[in-house]
């Protein structure tokens, strides 16, 4: 069992469930739900990807979220809705959390370096949250226009 | 009411609904700006804050109207700022009128959403999955489903009532740590860090602070900062809800 929650593919299936679930919290439409846990899918996917390739959690995190706000824009266009929608559910396994918790942590057990190398942490992966998204979004309207299948 | 002033209120209504479902400061300027376009006028101006609206419109006989709006409370609604796209899309096609707009505006504002069961059970899936994916084990899984779900109640309850943003977010913290805390006394197999990290993801400002980012990098700077600083309050409010529960319990167990 626990053999296969390390699988790459089990993982992003939980990613997948999680997203969808996080899609009610914030009342996505109904029928994007599934779109929106695609994307959570494809992120997580690609970020374990490339965390294990090169164990840089910054790159990972950068590059997954170019991935996430591709894919988001992508499914705007074609679905005819803001990208927000699939953006937020996409980004959210991408979000420091572990990072958050082991700042505390550290923080309440006085260890005064390792909350400060902690908190860079959540900075740096935010930052670079931050800088994927922006570079995708920037890219102009036409650049998602295009696809071999019908549009909705 | 005149034409401009119905068409002003229309616009600060939209405004008002996408800004309070969570959508990008941006986006709330530019619908704005498209459906005041509709006029054909020159130097019209819409200007969105992360808590208020501004929006100015020239005409021909008298000076300029310009009306504002203070936007007070916030949560999440997607189901809304989709609904409130579509609906200036087609009013600035000239699909429907200004009298149609603003009943569809009224359908929007009291759209229902998800039952309260479905949101309690989503937050303990949320809470669930994070907590399998940052190499948590099936138990600390099962853990932060029930931690998550207590969550989850909690918000719905607390959002019923006027307390202040953050509250909900330090509650939030200190019951999670305190139930991660006894489940890991009780089954000592399990790893509280997992359990906790799951159960305080659905809380997290990642919404905020992912649109702060976005704000700054764009140049609406004061949108930018003061999210920035929503997202840092709501962080430390979880951070040290956490941080209470487990100084005071793990001196006391």
């Amino acid at each position: 069992m626990q053999l296969a929650l390390q699988n790459i593919f089990v993982q992003s299936l939980c990613a997948l469930f999680a997203c969808v679930a996080y899609g009610i919290i914030c009342n996505a439409p109904r029928k994007e739900l599934l779109y929106c846990g695609l994307n959570g899918f494809w992120g997580w996917f690609v970020y374990r990807l490339l965390y294990i390739q090169n164990e840089n959690a910054a790159i990972a995190t950068l590059m997954a979220t170019m991935a996430v706000t591709a894919a988001a824009r992508f499914l705007a266009y074609r679905r005819e809705a803001p990208s927000i929608l699939y953006h937020i559910p996409g980004i959210l396994p991408l979000v420091p959390g572990t990072a958050v918790y082991q700042t505390m942590t550290s923080a309440i057990n006085g260890q005064i370096l390792e909350t400060y190398s902690n908190a860079l942490s959540i900075f740096q992966l935010a930052g670079a949250i931050g800088i994927g998204s922006l570079l995708i979004l920037v890219l102009p309207h036409w650049a998602f226009a295009f696809s071999p299948l019908k549009k909705k | 009411m005149d034409y401009d002033t119905q068409l002003l209120n229309l616009a600060l209504d939209a405004g008002e609904i996408m800004l309070k479902s969570g959508a990008e400061t941006y986006r709330v300027q530019d619908t704005m700006l498209r459906m005041l376009s509709v006029t054909g006028r020159e130097k019209i101006e819409a200007l969105a804050l992360s808590t208020m609206l501004i929006v100015t419109l020239p005409r021909e006989s008298k000076g300029p109207l310009s009306m504002a709006r203070a936007v007070k409370d916030r949560s999440v609604n997607f189901e809304k700022i989709c609904a409130v796209n579509a609906m200036s899309r087609s009013f600035v096609a000239g699909e429907i009128t200004l009298a149609e707009a603003t009943e569809r505006l009224e359908e929007i504002h009291q759209a229902s959403s998800f039952s309260a069961k479905a949101r309690i059970i989503a937050y303990g899936v949320t809470a669930c999955g994070f907590s399998l994916i940052y190499s948590g084990t099936l138990l600390d899984g099962i853990a932060a489903f029930f931690i998550g779900m207590l969550l989850g109640m909690m918000v719905l309850a607390v959002s019923k009532t006027k307390a202040p943003y953050f509250f909900t977010s330090f509650i939030g913290g200190l019951l999670s740590g305190t139930f991660a805390c006894l489940f890991h006394k009780i089954l000592p197999q399990s790893q509280m860090g997992m359990i906790i990290i799951g159960s305080i993801m659905p809380l997290l400002p990642g919404l905020t602070m992912t649109k702060a980012i976005r704000d700054l990098l764009e140049g609406n700077f004061i949108s930018g900062n003061s999210k920035l600083v929503e997202a840092f309050l709501v962080a430390c409010a979880i951070a040290g809800g956490v941080a209470l529960a487990l100084s005071l319990l793990l001196s006391i167990l």
